[in-house]
């Protein structure tokens, strides 16, 4: 049996593409202007260019990721942020593609074809209705907000069902959400595609080692691909590019930026790590520089926010900082990179891809921190929560986990329970602690707090 | 309780008893030479990175130590030795392993005061027939699981030979598990966490449903039958507790060796008023304030339970009801404890609580650990690692043969 692999599914081999050394570099810029740029992420082969140009276009894309690919295997900093993007990609065009079959196919390569079955093949197999014994048809649908990628689209069919091979999607089993018989898992679309990138990179390391073998053993290489791994190294140090592209805005003359108090236990946290050991991932930084701007916080205030917090700084007066490192501060800002003005991941994109405090942190040090921080509050209501949290986080509902918590802080409630947002969380927090208090609030309080997460950031 | 082993006898049990072929049958046999072995010898030194040439060698050295513990570990690319400990070599397989012991059923608070689930007044390696039965619950369910939800053909069970019992699951497949692999099972299976501290307990899931299906089918009836108001109708074993020193005991047996005849069955007056009559003392402080703790429990619950809208005769109903089915599932529970009640909510996490297996994480998780020889001897209680997957729902240890047994 044999099937059709959409264009745009690269772990597989090229096979015979030639590409002129000379042309190497301009392939892998291109390639790397298609990261930074995510409009230009394709799926399928776009009406308006024809069947020649689309085939220029792929050998383009596959020599280009390819070229890439050996560009950074010698170097694991590197190797680590392509790693990063291309997962990025993947699981963009996996989410986008509007084709259930395709969606199929993509996962019978990705574990292999004889580990993913239908549900209609399973029928077969076993001789009875799964929807039916299982009543898997009963089950509440996911929410549509859902649907919604980190990248702006909308995810289809998340509600059907593929069978997998168990031992192939660890994390789904670990977290209850596979409905298993006789070493089948039975899983939705919308748990699925929470790993398909992990998968994905998984994958990407073995072709990265491959990678290194060509190199090593071709030693002319290296210095082909110095040009290419020079432009990758300016890049990577300066750009994050999967942005999230919610926004929420900060109304006129707020300064949220300048009370901590009413940060959010990530970005509390980040920064506490970063003051510390005057350093984050790059992803954290993404975070943290987002967050501050819609905080409020002017470019030239997170200048000297960095320079001040980083080690990056060492040996550099404050002009260089910000000539240098700066690039990513301004990239945040608009200013420099896609032109595109960022705001700070979802909650969502942040439990999967950047900084969660409570997807992320050891219980044991969560709960030393929230003893530490409300010592004044009384004994039972501080162990009421953290019992409350504790059990949140084990069933790994994160979000309301961080809701409990701001109830505990501020003593209003969260409508639905869950924080979506950092922003959300903090504008709120700055509210109670720091906004006008003209209307004292009595009877109206609930319904007031409960709007905490009305401000459904859009797009 | 029983002398302590002579070498003799455990040499002479491995050089008549043991059964080898049986053994090497669970292993893979091919790679028998780079499989790590320890031991404990002598009076009580650990010995690792052994290797043996052939099945024969290894029982010759069991003979020749007198080896008080053998333990099997994991299976490497070259055999383990003193100078190629197993952090030197490189890691091929290792087979997929659950143990279950019954302490892992106890916690402690900060003070120190037991908070685990055992009613029954054991701790520790201590046992008895009615705790034990959280083991054999254990194996029954993790058995079902692993073979309705995962599909494993093959898996035997052994006794431990002193507090609990192993799975080893022989599918081939589970050989070359890695760790990640290992533990999304582990975590699968796993309900209650953090024991030490607020023995969090996760709730029940909507997507496994096959999983859930098992809960609401054997570890709820196991509740209901052997932990809900254990003794509103029939007080089995009913425990004093020592006001004084807050010591507890089964008053059975303390009361029968006050007036110097076995006693049973007694209602909950009757061991009262005997407590008064023969003026019992508290066997660790010797005060004389014992006080009906069952009793204290049993209103304490009924109180509770009244505020879920269950009286003392619903619940009343719903012991007899369990008796009378024979094949108790979760339509069964349904009908018994509607969906969406505070009473279901209550008793879905009283029943994981209470009754769902409870596992060894390191055991499985660690692909290295070398775990007790199937058939060995256990040298501290004399008795065998025996087979005990044909009756994993009845096997009680006293039933298990010691090596002195065997002469
Ligand atoms: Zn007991
Ligand atoms: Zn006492």
């Amino acid at each position: 049996m044999s099937f059709e692999l959409p264009d745009w599914y690269i772990l597989k081999d090229p096979g015979d593409i030639t590409i002129e050394v000379d042309s190497w570099y301009s392939f892998a810029e291109k390639r790397l202007e298609r990261f930074l740029s995510q409009d230009l992420w394709i799926i399928n082969r776009p009406t308006w260019i024809t069947e020649d140009e689309w085939f220029k276009t792929k050998v383009e894309e596959i020599g280009g990721h390819f070229l890439l690919r050996l560009a950074v295997s010698k170097d694991p900093r590197l190797a680590s942020w392509l790693k990063e993007v291309e997962g990025d990609l993947f699981e963009f065009r996996f989410v986008s593609s509007s084709d259930f079959d395709e969606k199929i196919n993509v996962l019978k390569d990705l574990y292999g074809e004889k580990n993913i079955k239908t549900i209609n093949t399973l029928n077969q197999d076993f001789n009875f209705d799964f929807y039916e014994r299982f009543h898997l048809a009963d089950t509440p649908t996911k929410p549509s907000r859902y649907e919604r990628s980190k990248f702006g689209t909308t995810v289809k069919d998340l509600d059907k069902r593929v069978a997998i091979r168990f031992h192939k999607i660890s994390p789904i089993i670990a977290a209850k959400k596979a409905l298993l018989y006789q070493g089948w898992a039975i899983v939705r679309l919308a748990d699925i595609r929470l790993v398909v990138k992990r998968e994905f990179e998984k994958q990407f390391i073995s072709i990265l080692e491959k990678s290194k073998e060509i190199i090593e053993r071709i030693t002319d290489l290296e210095e082909t691909i110095k040009p290419i791994k020079d432009k990758i190294t300016e890049i990577a140090r300066s750009a994050r590019v999967a942005g999230d592209f919610s926004r929420l805005g900060i109304e006129e003359g707020e300064a949220i930026f300048t009370k901590p108090e009413s940060y959010p236990p990530c970005i509390l946290e980040l920064v506490r790590v970063l003051q510390s050991e005057g350093h984050l991932s790059h992803a954290e930084n993404w975070q943290v520089g987002t967050f501050l701007k819609r905080a409020g916080m002017k470019i030239n205030d997170q200048y000297k926010f960095w320079y001040e917090n980083s080690v990056d700084n060492v040996g550099m007066t404050y002009e260089e900082f910000v000539q240098r490192i700066g690039y990513q501060i301004r990239h945040i800002y608009g200013i420099e990179g896609g032109g595109i003005d960022y705001s700070p991941p979802s909650c969502k994109t942040c439990i999967n891809a950047y900084y969660c405090y409570w997807a992320h942190k050891k219980l044991e040090d969560i709960v030393e921190d929230i003893k530490i921080r409300f010592k004044d509050k009384s004994e039972s209501i501080i162990d009421k929560a953290i019992d409350d949290i504790s059990r949140l986080i084990i069933n790994q509902r994160f979000q309301s986990a961080c809701a409990r918590f701001f109830t505990l802080y501020t003593g209003w409630n969260v409508r639905g329970r869950r924080i979506n947002h950092m922003l959300n969380y903090s504008r709120q927090a700055y509210k109670k602690f720091f906004g006008k208090k003209s209307d004292d609030k009595s009877d109206d309080e609930t319904s007031e707090e409960e709007n905490i997460n009305d401000e459904e950031i859009k797009a | 309780m029983m002398k302590k082993l002579k070498p003799e006898t455990i040499s002479k049990y491995y050089e008549d008893h043991f059964p080898l072929d049986r053994f090497t049958s669970l292993i893979d046999k091919t790679d028998f030479h780079n499989r790590e072995f320890g031991f404990v010898v002598g009076e009580d030194r650990f010995v690792r990175n052994i290797s043996f040439h052939k099945p024969k060698n290894m029982l010759d050295f069991m003979i020749k130590n007198s080896v008080k513990h053998a333990y099997v570990g994991a299976v490497y690319e070259t055999p383990p030795s003193k100078d190629f400990p197993i952090q030197k070599i490189k890691w091929k397989y290792r087979e997929f392993i659950f143990d279950i012991d019954i302490d892992e059923y106890d916690a402690y608070n900060e003070d120190g005061k037991y908070v685990g689930v055992r009613t029954c007044g054991c701790k520790g390696d201590v046992f008895c027939k009615d705790c034990w039965s959280l083991v054999q619950d254990a194996a029954v369910f993790i058995d079902k699981t692993m073979k309705e939800d995962f599909g494993f053909k093959e898996v035997i069970w052994f006794y431990s030979g002193r507090r609990g019992v192993h799975a080893w699951i022989l599918d081939e497949i589970t050989r070359n598990f890695d760790q990640p692999q290992r533990l999304a099972i582990l975590d699968y299976l796993t309900f209650v966490h953090d024991k030490k501290r607020t023995q969090s307990i996760e709730e029940i899931p909507n997507e496994a449903k096959p999983l859930r299906n098992r809960i609401y089918a054997l570890v709820a009836k196991s509740y209901l039958e052997k932990s809900f108001l254990p003794s509103l109708l029939n007080p089995v074993n009913p425990l004093l507790q020592c006001r004084n020193c807050n010591s507890k005991m089964k008053a059975y047996e303390i009361l029968s060796e006050t007036i110097g005849k076995e006693v049973k069955g007694m209602s909950f007056d009757k061991i009262e008023s005997s407590l008064k009559q023969y003026q019992i003392k508290c066997p660790y402080c010797h005060g004389e304030d014992l006080e009906n703790f069952s009793r204290k429990e049993l209103e304490e619950e009924l109180e509770r339970l009244n505020e879920f809208g269950l009286t003392e005769n619903k619940a009343k109903r719903i012991l007899r009801r369990i008796k009378e089915i024979d094949n108790f599932d979760h339509n069964q529970y349904n009908i018994l404890i509607p969906e969406n009640t505070k009473l279901r909510k209550y008793f879905s996490s009283q029943i994981l609580l209470y009754r769902y297996p409870r596992i060894d994480r390191k055991v499985t998780m660690d692909t290295r650990r070398v775990s007790r020889m199937p058939f060995s001897v256990h040298g501290k209680t004399g008795q065998i690692a025996i087979d005990i997957t044909k009756n994993i729902r009845d096997f009680y240890p006293d039933s298990t043969p010691q090596v002195q047994d065997f002469f």
